[in-house]
């Protein structure tokens, strides 16, 4: 097996920047069954649902001068993919795309999620996070023939949404 | 899927709550009613209902026809009847205040209208209550702030039986003890019940949500929430017992009224605690016009309920005049039109601009608003506000007069802002040339072609 990938963002969340996008850069990298081990300054609990949704498992370590060690295993794969329906969340693809819109004030993150959909193919999946359901965006997903799925995650703080890019219209 | 579409009749409600603002407003200017006539005066009585159907009452529905689903993740049961409660409503005032003029004796009308627009407001009230109590019963779980809208729905219920009950005695269908305890005791409890348990609980309920989305800060669940919400159970509860020892023994009951009191300053108390919590966990830095209008509104809800803490104590009428045109006008119609400010807006960038997002460059919602013109009439409104209610307690007419003069003028300045927002007048201009919404109707979104 080969070895873990180490990334390491605490440089990047001391200058008060956003590790997301190298963590995905990071994770689309890793070669097939390659995991990734990811060191933070605080425990990643919103990353563990984004990696949980591409299929990784983790183990959170806190290390001694308080920072914390994450590795992310991926999960045991079956293989050949079925046919995505768009009425059926567990027929569809692993998200392509991912949105972080936690710390976006509304209407951002609609705005986002729906410029992004506007450069997806039908049947790609993005994986987006929210601070609250986004009651105003779902009307326009169905206007546009886009399907959806979502739920808050356990402690009711973050909205967890699948959106399935329809037909490009 | 939970979605929240645009409610298709909720400016519709808002136009009719605008137009009875500015009649209102208008009336007293022109020296109608109370301090001119009595308290309980038929005049008196038309400017008071006219404020509180016409203008709150109208108002509210709107915003919970819109809001309800928003607050429990479900859609609006029966989409059809909205417009049919509005008529019913519109037309159920219209002779209600008529009743009332016939009272005067002015008009050559029958009394019997009263009791009659009475029936037709009961029915329009029972009919919204059906759609947004079936609405509230689909949600899976209800938090809080739905808690309190249903408190105010079944205090908006009380309240309209009771008033129609009153109407009956006026128009002399209803005679006996009963009807001699129920003038002199149930006006009080309709009083409250209807400022108290049906505005400012579904006020509060509403703006627990609006402030949180529109601040952008996380929604209050902690103890002060519960405080709030179970005072104001227990006020409405011990009120309920007022209503029942009135009807079984035609006498108050100075105990529960006491109860109510106490534990309606403790709800109050609570909220405004909450309520300032919540504006400091905001991750919005600046305060946008409308949230400054609210903590006015606010304001004025603290010195409401303390002017009628005082007044009902001390027995002086015309600070009990005062208190409830503060509680009315500066805490209830206040908020309303700070939260008008934004609701409408937010609305119409919806129905203008979510087609387009992610296809093009968008405005954002404070683009359809222009804060700096704005404002001048917030500040009059509300200076005005307080102006009037020093001039209610002190029994001046003639500034009374001025005073409702100049927050006419503050309510018209704001009314043209909701139509510039409407009209997208203040967009910039990028944007100069987008199609204009209907003003009042809204369009209905088809399903794109795909």
């Amino acid at each position: 097996m080969t070895d873990a990938f180490e990334l390491d963002v605490r440089p990047i969340l001391r200058n008060g920047g956003e590790p997301f996008g190298a963590i995905m850069g990071a994770v689309n990298a890793l070669a097939p069954g390659q995991s990734l081990k990811l060191f933070a300054t605080f425990r990643p609990d919103p990353l563990f649902t984004v990696m949980a949704a591409k299929g990784f498992g983790y183990e959170a370590t806190r290390l001694d001068d308080g920072d914390w060690e994450v590795v992310f295993v991926p999960n045991a794969q079956s293989e050949g993919a079925p046919t995505s329906r768009p009425e059926d969340p567990d027929s569809w693809a692993d998200p392509s795309h991912y949105l972080d819109c936690t710390e976006m004030d509304p209407p951002e993150p609609m705005v986002q999620i729906l410029a992004k959909l506007e450069s997806m193919s039908e049947g790609e999946v993005m994986f987006a996070l929210l601070g609250r359901e986004p009651v105003f965006l779902f009307p326009e997903l169905q206007a546009r023939g886009h399907a959806w799925a979502g739920d808050f995650d356990a402690e009711g703080t973050a909205y967890r949404l699948m959106v399935r890019a329809g037909p490009r219209s | 899927m939970h979605m929240a579409t645009i409610s298709r009749w909720t400016l519709a409600y808002f136009s009719c709550a605008l137009v009875a603002l500015l009649c209102a407003l208008g009336l007293m200017a022109a020296g109608f009613g109370y301090p001119n006539d009595g308290l309980m005066a038929p005049r008196t009585l038309v400017v008071v209902h006219l404020v509180t159907i016409g203008w709150l009452s109208l108002l509210m529905l709107g915003a919970l026809l819109q809001f309800l689903p928003v607050l429990i993740g479900r859609e609006l049961v029966w989409p059809r009847l909205p417009p049919v409660v509005l008529t019913l409503l519109l037309i159920g005032l219209v002779l209600l205040l008529c009743g009332f003029l016939a009272l005067d004796s002015l008009h050559g009308l029958s009394a019997d209208i009263l009791p009659f627009g009475g029936l037709i407001l009961l029915s329009g009230f029972c009919l919204a209550a059906a759609i947004l109590f079936t609405t509230l019963l689909r949600a899976s779980s209800l938090p809080l702030p739905a808690g309190f809208v249903m408190l105010g729905l079944i205090s908006m219920l009380v309240t309209v039986m009771l008033g129609e009950t009153l109407a009956s005695v006026l128009a002399g269908l209803v005679g006996g003890d009963f009807s001699l305890a129920l003038v002199e005791h149930g006006v009080g409890l309709h009083a409250a019940f209807g400022l108290g348990g049906w505005l400012t609980l579904a006020a509060m309920g509403v703006s627990y949500r609006l402030v949180s989305m529109f601040l952008v800060a996380p929604e209050r669940k902690g103890t002060l929430t519960a405080v709030a919400f179970w005072s104001a159970a227990v006020a409405l509860g011990a009120l309920v017992g007022a209503l029942f020892a009135l009807i079984a023994t035609n006498t108050s009951w100075p105990l529960g009224l006491a109860l109510t009191g106490i534990a309606a300053v403790l709800a109050v108390g609570a909220y405004l605690i909450d309520i300032a919590a919540l504006y400091r966990t905001r991750r919005r830095a600046t305060l946008e016009l409308h949230m400054a209008g609210a903590v006015a509104a606010m304001g004025m809800l603290g010195l409401g309920a303390s002017l009628l803490t005082w007044a009902l104590w001390s027995g002086i009428e015309s600070a009990l005049a005062a208190s409830m045109h503060v509680l009315s006008l500066g805490w209830l119609g206040g908020l309303g039109l700070a939260m008008l400010y934004k609701i409408i807006p937010f609305l119409t960038w919806l129905e203008c601009f979510a087609p387009l997002m992610g296809r093009i460059t968008t405005p954002r919602v404070q683009d359809l608003v222009n804060e700096s013109r704005a404002a001048p009439w917030f500040v009059l409104y509300f200076a005005a506000e307080l102006a009037g209610a020093a001039a209610l307690f002190l029994k001046v007419q003639h500034v009374f007069q001025l005073t409702s003069m100049l927050q006419l003028l503050g309510a018209v300045g704001l009314v043209v802002q909701y139509v510039r927002a409407r009209r997208l007048a203040d967009l910039p201009t990028a944007w100069q040339n987008h199609p204009r919404p209907r003003l009042i109707l809204p369009a209905t979104r088809k399903r794109s072609v795909v």
